[in-house]
């Protein structure tokens, strides 16, 4: 098991690689040429207050003298530094050696002060020239900061000659002792100086392999970010291949079985090969998506259509764990971005709502907005900590709760959200609290009016009241008129289903043996029978079936019977609506919700 | 009949290879895994190849039409572990007859494997949705209209025949072929062969052959 990073030992000090070393060196020699700048003014004042204080004692012409060195190696300085800095044909620390060497030319100038007037000067001249030079080194310390034997170089050639004179010319009338002190003071001075450049030195160094170091471990934790990625993508096509063959073997076996029990073994086996399908696809998703390989289209949608759609997938899992799924949305709502990815979003939203509820309600909303719609998914659920609320859009995390036992998934729902979310530009919010439930909220920018497409009828919930045909199911209309029958088909088309007709009795049957229909419409009177005999030749042949009578007659005993029977009944002319609520109670298997829905009398 | 199954992957092969037997005893499965071993056989008058865009010597969609010229007339089928139906619909452009992803239904599998041993059209449910859902309106209508006769003719087609040698399969003359062609071809509402094989994998969604 790996010691956390904060308990081993600092790896190897990387300053010794020449690699580093170079690059330190050339950021420092940067540094100096930047500060060059500084250094002409106040050397220039220095120049000017210091000659004319002078003047009065010692000969001008010295001075002057003084003055066009100081003037002479500050332009080298001046000239050379940039040059020095920019040269990448050298190594730097060549460089560096040079930028020693003018710093001594420059030391010399500095400190010819001392040897040129000391003869000439009483003891205040020499102390003031004493303090110029010191003066200067301090400066000349701040001015090579990272580059120490540049400083070593200016104080040994400044000071050297300054501390000597101190201690072996010729000495005033004054104190004897006192000149030799300040020549060890001077000294002093400078030792102090040279190790406050060695400090600051090392302490850029430090830094700087700090911030090496820093970028090395970043680029590490990058490339296992990235294998890891690679490794799930791999992983979960391997896995699939096997998987894959396993669901092929399952159908060749369904072939030959006859008996009750295997069928059931091969339906548990297909069900369990499908969950593992999924978990491989959450897995293939997510690794697509972390490698930024996913893709959003945005275009203008409805998001409602897409709400309904998802909430009719989901309905049948809500059921199986008793929990009532709603939908509460207005007729409509456009908006901009990428349906498929938005689908997901939903999907995995509701997939979490419903894992971790394990009783009371799941609700889905929709709340238009001037600039933002907003998606909103309710449960009752067990709420979310909020210590836990950042964590669990982290891959493969989940909640330590009891229902971890009971779920399918690999934790990594939340995160497909948050990142698909971030793609698309949508706003994320949690509200939730243990034991409170939980709100997830989607924020989808509202579509311009002129781009969003009115929706496309297939897509469309009906317009008017909210009665709700689920689409892509299949109808036999049996009637004998043709019109009718053409009627009934462009009906039932415009809500997206497949229309079979038939206009009697036995096309009917004929055309149920190559297609089973999930609904029949069947007209009362029809050529050779009536609408009761076929429906109970339909049940005699394939067993109950959804079925909605259809008739323009009053009601006649044998319609009483048949309705008192169970059977619903719809009276000619029959409207869209009415129809429609019929056929939804009969979709939800209440036929006695039909029949309600169905004339009365 | 002989059918050539094309995939890298040795277990699929097996598990192919099998499930086809097991639904048709009369079903002689050859099966390679390079596209050099499958164009081998390029003289071999296969009644489908199965074939897995992800092969060691070819890689993708220039397979489909390399597999296109080596066996004209034969229904190419793409196989993939991929879903995605931008993919599907790029091979139905470069000359497949259909699309299966490997998903785990086998019930699904069966089915498709049934339509394609039956000379017919698949692709799975979404994937026709997901590229032309508003033509559900008129494929349903279709169902009502055109006859098996018709259907056949244009499946054939679609999968690469010419004319006269649907002629010849079916026993009519080649100009009813044609004009048997263009009917279907206005009824679905489709203008080129890839939307002609979308319209009818959806007619055969709801007209199992």
């Amino acid at each position: 098991m790996q010691t956390p990073r904060s308990d081993r030992p600092p790896p190897h000090d990387a300053a010794d690689t020449p690699a580093s070393s170079e690059a330190f060196a050339q950021l420092v020699l940067g540094f100096v040429a930047e500060r060059a700048r500084l250094v002409p003014i106040p050397l220039l004042l220095t120049v000017i207050v210091s000659g004319l204080l002078l003047a009065r004692e010692a000969p001008v012409a010295l001075i002057l003298v003084w003055a066009a060195l100081v003037a002479a190696t500050l332009g080298l300085w001046l000239a050379a530094l940039p040059r020095l800095a920019a040269d990448r044909t050298r190594p730097a620390s060549h460089r560096l050696h040079l930028v020693a060497l003018a710093s001594l030319a420059n030391g010399l100038a500095h400190g010819a002060l001392a040897w040129l007037l000391f003869a000439w000067l009483d003891l205040a001249g020499r102390a003031l020239v004493t303090m110029v030079i010191v003066g200067a080194s301090t400066g000349a310390a701040a001015v090579t900061t990272g580059v120490p034997r540049a400083f070593a170089c200016y104080a040994g050639a400044a000071l050297a000659p300054l501390a000597a004179l101190w201690l072996w010319s010729p000495a005033l009338p004054d104190a004897r002792l006192a000149d030799r002190a300040v020549g060890g003071l001077v000294l002093l001075i400078g030792a102090l100086q040279w190790v406050a450049a060695r400090h600051a030195h090392r302490l850029l160094r430090m830094a700087f392999e700090h911030r090496l170091r820093f970028a090395e471990q970043l680029d590490r934790a990058e490339a296992v970010s990235q294998a890891k990625t690679r490794f799930l993508a791999s992983v979960s096509h391997d896995l699939r291949q096997p998987l894959h063959t396993l669901t092929l073997y399952v159908g060749a076996l369904r072939t030959r079985t006859g008996d009750a029990f295997s069928a059931d073994i091969l339906d548990k086996m297909t069900r369990a090969t499908g969950a593992l399908g999924e978990l491989l696809t959450d897995l293939l998703d997510y690794s697509k998506i972390d490698a930024g390989a996913v893709q959003a289209t945005p275009r203008a949608f409805d998001l409602v259509a897409l709400v309904h759609e998802v909430v009719a997938d989901y309905q049948p899992i809500a059921a199986a764990q008793g929990l009532p799924l709603e939908a509460q949305c207005p007729p409509a709502a456009p908006v901009y971005g990428d349906p498929l990815l938005t689908r997901r979003i939903l999907a995995n939203l509701l997939d979490n709502a419903i894992k971790y509820t394990p009783e009371g309600r799941v609700d889905v909303s929709v709340w238009p907005g001037r600039s933002r719609s907003v998606l909103r998914v309710d449960d009752t659920g067990v709420g979310i900590a909020p210590d836990q609320q950042e964590r669990i859009f982290e891959e493969f995390y989940q909640l330590d709760t009891p229902q971890r036992e009971h779920t399918r998934g690999l934790g990594l729902g939340l995160s497909i959200v948050r990142r698909l979310a971030e793609l698309m530009d949508y706003g994320l919010k949690l509200d939730s609290a243990p034991g409170a439930g939980t709100r997830f909220s989607v924020s989808l920018p509202v579509a311009e009016s002129d781009t969003a497409p009115r929706m496309e009828p297939a897509e469309a919930a009906p317009s008017g009241p909210a009665t709700l045909v689920p689409r892509g199911l299949r109808a036999l209309v049996v009637d004998d008129e043709e019109t009718v029958r053409n009627a009934m088909a462009l009906l039932l088309q415009d809500w997206g289903w497949e229309v079979m007709l038939a206009r009697d009795a036995a096309v009917a049957l004929a055309r149920m043996e190559h297609v089973r229909p999930d609904l029949l419409l069947v007209d009362f009177r029809m050529a050779g029978g009536d609408g009761i005999e076929l429906i109970e030749q339909v049940r005699a042949r394939y067993g109950p079936q959804r079925i909605l009578l259809i008739t323009g007659e009053p009601l006649s005993a044998r319609l009483q019977d048949a309705r008192a029977a169970g059977l619903p009944i719809l009276h000619k002319p029959v409207d869209g609506e009415r129809l429609r609520a019929a056929i939804a109670a009969l979709l939800r298997g209440e036929p006695g919700g039909a029949r309600a829905a169905s004339d009365a009398t | 009949m002989q059918v050539l199954v094309v995939d890298d992957h040795p277990m699929v092969r097996t598990g192919l290879a099998t499930l086809l037997s097991a639904m048709d005893p009369n079903v002689a499965v050859t099966s390679v895994g390079t596209w050099g071993e499958a164009a081998a056989h390029s003289g071999t008058p296969f009644h489908a190849v199965l074939l897995d865009l992800r092969l060691p010597d070819a890689d993708g969609l220039a397979t489909l039409g390399a597999a296109y010229a080596a066996f004209p007339g034969v229904p190419i089928i793409v196989v993939s572990a991929d879903d995605d139906p931008a993919l599907a619909r790029a091979a139905i452009e470069a000359g497949a007859s259909g699309f299966f992803p490997k998903r785990n239904d086998d019930r699904e599998i069966v089915t498709a494997l049934r339509t394609v041993l039956d000379n017919g059209i698949y692709l799975p449910a979404d994937v026709i949705e997901a590229a032309v859902p508003t033509a559900s309106v008129a494929a349903a209508s279709a169902t009502l209209t055109l006859t098996e006769r018709q259907l056949a003719v244009a499946r054939l087609a679609i999968h690469g025949k010419p004319n006269k040698v649907i002629s010849r399969e079916l026993g009519i003359a080649e100009g009813t072929v044609k004009s048997h062609l263009s009917t279907v071809f206005r009824v679905l509402g489709v203008r080129n062969r890839t939307e002609a094989v979308y319209a009818l994998a959806r007619v055969g969604l709801h007209r199992p052959y």
